[in-house]
């Protein structure tokens, strides 16, 4: 059974030193082909620890203090150069704002086959033709003019569909999504979610998806954790949080998005 | 209508500037007289066919020495320029990125050049150094580095904290792709702005240093020493000093009216760039 773990939290704390924001002993851990939903309001230190697995922490401005273990390996303090073999290869993302996570200057191919090259002994080329083959699997349509296309012209819905494509493309063990869907509308909200549950099912990668939005882990998540304020205040499959949540906080958020339905 | 104005601003100062280049490259051919040539039976010539603007005391041809001129103003200020520019963007932009120790090393430097004001800096360096051309761009090239590299350093970490550098991290991007793919091409408007801003304050520092007899010899033809050679007889013959300082005030203002319509435009289209 442990074999199965990918990503394995154990002790996790950071600390920002010109801030009260951070979290605190963050442990959990996501299996293979499983769905870990971290739920919590704005500034409660979800993203915080999406920063901490993928290596973005600044060592000048945050501490970090215990272990981040992805396939039992070690990967809290890496070097640049090994963070880049991980980055990208291991280790998928999709952000939450797919509108200024593109490059402006740079034309969707060239944002597709920089992933693809940079971990893959492969020609431009190449990279271009797997691209176009990855604008299929997410289902996108005229493709040619996607990939000639910059940023600009093209909608949320369509780059956050490009952001999967490029975060499955080299086969990931883990996908973080943080917030894959709060910059969009609706119809694209919908799109998104049942193309996320498409990838999980079909490549079985361990996903820690990020959200406040109670939706989107009812769509997606096997497990939720709830965040307040940098810590884990309660944790539980999916249908024990969101039917029987046990912490006030949870009964609270669950109670808020509710009457947000019911109006 | 700001626009068309803003527009036809910097066309104007491009027009200006492709004029004085085009002087200063081809003054060889179009100057009329040799520049250095002394005839003394011309000293105060008026205007005429021979000198289209007359003759200095020493009678030599004022139009090919303003023309020659050109060569040494625009010549050492785009020396100067580049040499800030080959320095501040590659070493500015790999300091901010790595942060920590490195980064505080380049804010040193920065302040050092900063905190010394260039007159003095410059002064002191061609005291020690010497009178000459190498000395000059290089101590000008020290008393505004720190300038340039601040700003260097401030555009890039603006663009650091963008969500597509992140992104291009989080993908594995190497360090010197996402500086050089991700972060270079996007601050080089700025940056653009910033340096044809500083050519045009880099030509007047030059004529400054050379109307104080600092960097080259009186003989050179440059308009800041033409400048001190006309300032004792500015009583007698006014116009020598007012050719070369209509050929500053023109460069200058076609480098400022070319940088703020740079300004302006980036600023336009930026609107329509914004992605958030």
């Amino acid at each position: 059974m442990t074999r199965d773990i990918v990503l394995s939290l154990n002790g996790l704390s950071v600390c920002y030193y010109s801030s009260d924001a951070g979290v605190v002993d963050i442990s959990f851990d996501i299996r293979r082909g499983e769905v870990l939903g971290l739920l919590g309001e704005s500034g409660s230190g979800k993203s915080t620890i999406c920063k901490a697995i993928l290596g973005l922490l600044d060592n000048n401005a945050a501490g970090i203090s215990g272990s981040i273990a992805l396939l039992e390996r070690d990967i809290t303090t890496l070097f640049w150069d090994e963070r880049e073999n991980i980055n990208g290869r291991d280790i998928g993302v999709i952000l939450q704002n797919p509108m200024s996570s593109f490059n402006p200057c740079m034309k969707i191919k060239a944002h597709i086959t920089e992933t693809i090259c940079a971990h893959l002994l492969c020609k431009k080329r190449d990279g271009y033709l797997y691209g176009l083959e990855l604008l299929e699997r997410v289902g996108l349509e005229d493709r040619e003019r996607i990939m000639e296309s910059y940023p600009s012209r093209l909608s949320g819905g369509m780059l956050q569909r490009i952001m999967i494509a490029i975060a499955i493309a080299l086969n990931p063990v883990l996908l973080i999504a943080d917030e894959p869907t709060t910059a969009l509308d609706t119809v694209n909200q919908k799109l998104i979610l049942d193309l996320l549950a498409f990838v999980v099912k079909e490549y079985r990668p361990a996903m820690l998806l990020v959200s406040h939005d109670l939706k989107v882990m009812s769509a997606l998540a096997d497990h939720i954790a709830v965040m307040q304020n940098g810590i884990i205040v309660e944790t539980g499959s999916k249908e024990e949080i969101i039917q029987w949540p046990r912490h006030p906080f949870t009964k609270e958020l669950i109670a808020a998005s509710r009457f947000m339905e019911v109006g | 209508m700001t626009r068309l104005k803003v527009k036809s601003a910097a066309v104007l100062g491009l027009v200006l500037i492709t004029f004085m280049v085009f002087a200063a490259l081809f003054a060889g051919v179009v100057s009329p007289n040799d520049p250095m040539k002394i005839n003394l039976d011309d000293r105060f010539a008026p205007a005429s066919s021979q000198y289209p603007l007359g003759a200095d005391s020493y009678g030599r041809c004022i139009a090919s020495r303003l023309l020659h001129g050109a060569r040494y103003s625009l010549g050492i200020a785009a020396l100067v320029m580049c040499g800030i520019v080959a320095t501040t963007i590659p070493i500015g932009m790999a300091a901010t990125y790595k942060g920590g120790y490195a980064e505080r090393i380049f804010l040193w430097m920065c302040d050092i050049s900063m905190a010394l004001p260039p007159t003095v800096l410059v002064l002191a360096i061609m005291g020690i150094m010497g009178n000459g051309l190498a000395n000059l761009v290089f101590s000008s090239m020290f008393s505004y580095w720190g300038w340039y590299g601040r700003m260097v350093r401030s555009y890039t970490m603006t663009e650091m904290s963008k969500g597509y550098v992140i992104y291009a991290i989080t993908g594995g991007t190497s360090p010197v792709k996402v500086l050089g793919k991700h972060i270079l091409p996007n601050i080089i408007p700025g940056l653009l702005v910033l340096f044809s801003l500083g050519i045009g304050d880099t030509i007047l520092m030059i004529s400054g240093y050379s109307f104080l007899g600092i960097g080259l010899s009186g003989a050179v033809p440059e308009w800041g020493a033409m400048l001190n050679e006309a300032k004792s007889m500015l009583l007698q013959a006014p116009r020598f000093a007012v050719y070369p300082g209509i050929c500053v005030f023109l460069t200058v203002c076609a480098f400022n009216l070319f940088g703020e319509g740079l300004r302006s435009a980036f600023a336009l289209t930026g609107k329509g760039v914004e992605y958030d």
